[in-house]
């Protein structure tokens, strides 16, 4: 598979994965605008793994988990800030006719996915929404398995504490 | 009830996706362009401290002075050191920090020669008891006595000492010796620095820029200015560094407050050796005239652990590191000249 072609195929779900775990679009592209020069400039080592997607994944998934403030994309921490702010609007505007009580509060799930440390939510990530095993998981942070599984053990329980009161009405189970 | 919560949110807040827009793969082809132009090997990581880490050993042992290491005689064999490069900005857990570079310093006093071997990486080794570990792993996982071991176990070389060092330590260094008069070739950009010296490019403070032309630095600029151009291979600004650092040290008046910020900065592992005797045996090599060498390694395809695994025997090199006859080994193998 040329770099082209792996391009092609994979650019908009690594977008989506990058979405997820930056909660903003244009920290996202950035991300993977970086990831993906990386990648081309050592594509001959990774088409010749397994997976080359899997590897990318895990490249850009480091660089997410490497941002630093001070580096060049400091932005990133600046847009985080402004997620608070971008959770009311849509609240109120796109949802109105759904259960609105109810969409504001999973969107303080969101809200407080954008507060974890960055490994608890790329782990999150993986496991919810890219259907990835604990193991796949571990792999992809090149670390042991009981890691990542008490990475999501105490993202839930701080999930599970800030949010889930509210949408359970105090059942926090 | 969280499983199904988290998918549903997640799935919800796919409507922030970007559509893969051309300008993106614009972005893409053309920075890889750009970084494959300045890049005599393409691979990228953090190579910032690795041959950098050759600085802060050599530089304020070149800046001793002669006298000090008259009395020890130079040996007839080869040296050799470990210089393993960190970066622990950042990191919320000290625990976590693994090893961005890792070089094995090659010196032959008798051939007024030295080397800098580096090792990638994700370069793959055989651990005692761990299996097939990443080298920046071996570090992560045993520190720099099981990075030291498995380069031995690896290469035959017996080592005689290594030291740790980190970006913060190179920058304490520079600073003991005032800073360091340096010439750039070629415009870089900072990513670390902003242009007003602030740690922080961003909205209303474009990066700073190194333009080409010879002047002072100061520490925290020097260190970036090294970052950034070895980390775009380019190995040619790390030894004006080391001669610029090594002049600056030597400075009778700098010369104390260089050796005791290279002594609480870096973490020395010379074993039998003291830092008076590895200088001895540094003593006629010229600072500007060591070379860099790639380890020679092979891809892997090998399932789930992406990176590289060593060349049996090194392509000869780790003969030629025993026997100090890495110069005409190089000649031979002039691809794997940094």
């Amino acid at each position: 598979m040329t770099f082209e072609e792996f391009v092609e195929a994979r650019l908009q779900a690594l977008l989506r994965y990058a979405v997820m775990l930056t909660g903003d679009p244009h920290t996202a592209q950035d991300l993977v605008q970086e990831t993906m020069i990386r990648a081309q400039l050592q594509w001959r080592r990774i088409a010749a793994a397994d997976l080359p997607e899997r590897y990318v994944k895990r490249m850009l998934t480091n660089a997410y988990v490497d941002l630093r403030r001070g580096s060049w994309l400091r932005r990133v921490a600046l847009r985080g800030v402004d997620l608070e702010a971008a959770v009311e609007p849509r609240a109120a505007g796109g949802y109105v006719h759904d259960h609105a009580d109810s969409v504001v509060e999973r969107d303080q799930m969101w809200l407080w996915l954008g507060r974890l440390p960055r490994r608890q939510r790329a782990a999150l990530v993986l496991r919810y929404y890219e259907g990835l095993t604990d193991g796949e998981i571990a792999e992809v942070f090149d670390c042991p398995v009981g890691t990542v599984r008490s990475w999501i053990s105490r993202a839930l329980t701080t999930l599970r504490a800030q949010v889930a009161p509210a949408l359970t009405g105090g059942d926090a189970a | 009830m969280m499983d199904h919560l988290l998918r549903d949110t997640f799935a919800r807040h796919e409507e922030l996706v970007p559509a893969a827009h051309p300008a993106l793969r614009a972005a893409i082809f053309s920075g890889a362009r750009r970084r494959r132009a300045r890049r005599r090997w393409a691979w990228t990581g953090l190579l910032s401290a690795l041959t950098v880490a050759a600085v802060l050993l050599t530089g304020p042992i070149f800046a001793l002075p002669r006298h000090a290491a008259h009395d020890v005689a130079s040996p007839a064999r080869p040296i050799h050191l470990l210089l393993v490069g960190i970066d622990r900005t950042g990191r919320d857990q000290p625990a976590q920090v693994r090893a961005n570079a890792i070089v094995l310093l090659h010196i032959d006093p008798a051939r007024r020669a030295a080397y800098a071997v580096v090792v990638p990486h994700d370069l793959l080794l055989d651990l005692p008891g761990l299996g097939r570990e990443r080298a920046e792993g071996a570090y992560l996982v045993g520190g720099y006595q099981l990075a030291a071991d498995a380069m031995t176990g690896l290469t035959g070389v017996p080592l005689d000492g290594g030291a740790v060092v980190d970006v913060a330590a190179m920058e304490k260094i520079t600073a003991a010796a005032g800073g360091v008069d340096l010439c750039v070739d070629r415009r870089v950009q900072s990513s670390h620095l902003a242009d007003d010296g602030s740690r922080s490019p961003g909205y209303g403070h474009p990066a700073m820029v190194y333009e080409p032309g010879c002047r002072h630095f100061d520490a925290a600029e020097a260190v970036d200015y090294l970052r950034e151009s070895v980390g775009s291979g380019d190995d040619r600004a790390l030894r004006g560094y080391l001669v610029a650092l090594a002049r600056a040290a030597s400075e009778p008046s700098r010369l104390p407050a260089v050796l005791a910020a290279a002594g609480s900065g870096l973490e020395l592992h010379l074993g039998a050796s003291s830092l008076a005797g590895v200088a001895g045996m540094l003593r006629g090599v010229e600072p500007g005239a060591m070379a860099g060498v790639r380890l020679p390694t092979a891809a892997t395809a090998e399932s789930g652990r992406p990176g590289r695994l060593p060349v049996p025997g090194g392509d000869g090199l780790y003969d030629a590191l025993r026997s100090g006859k890495v110069g005409p080994w190089l000649a031979a193998h002039p691809a794997y000249g940094v």
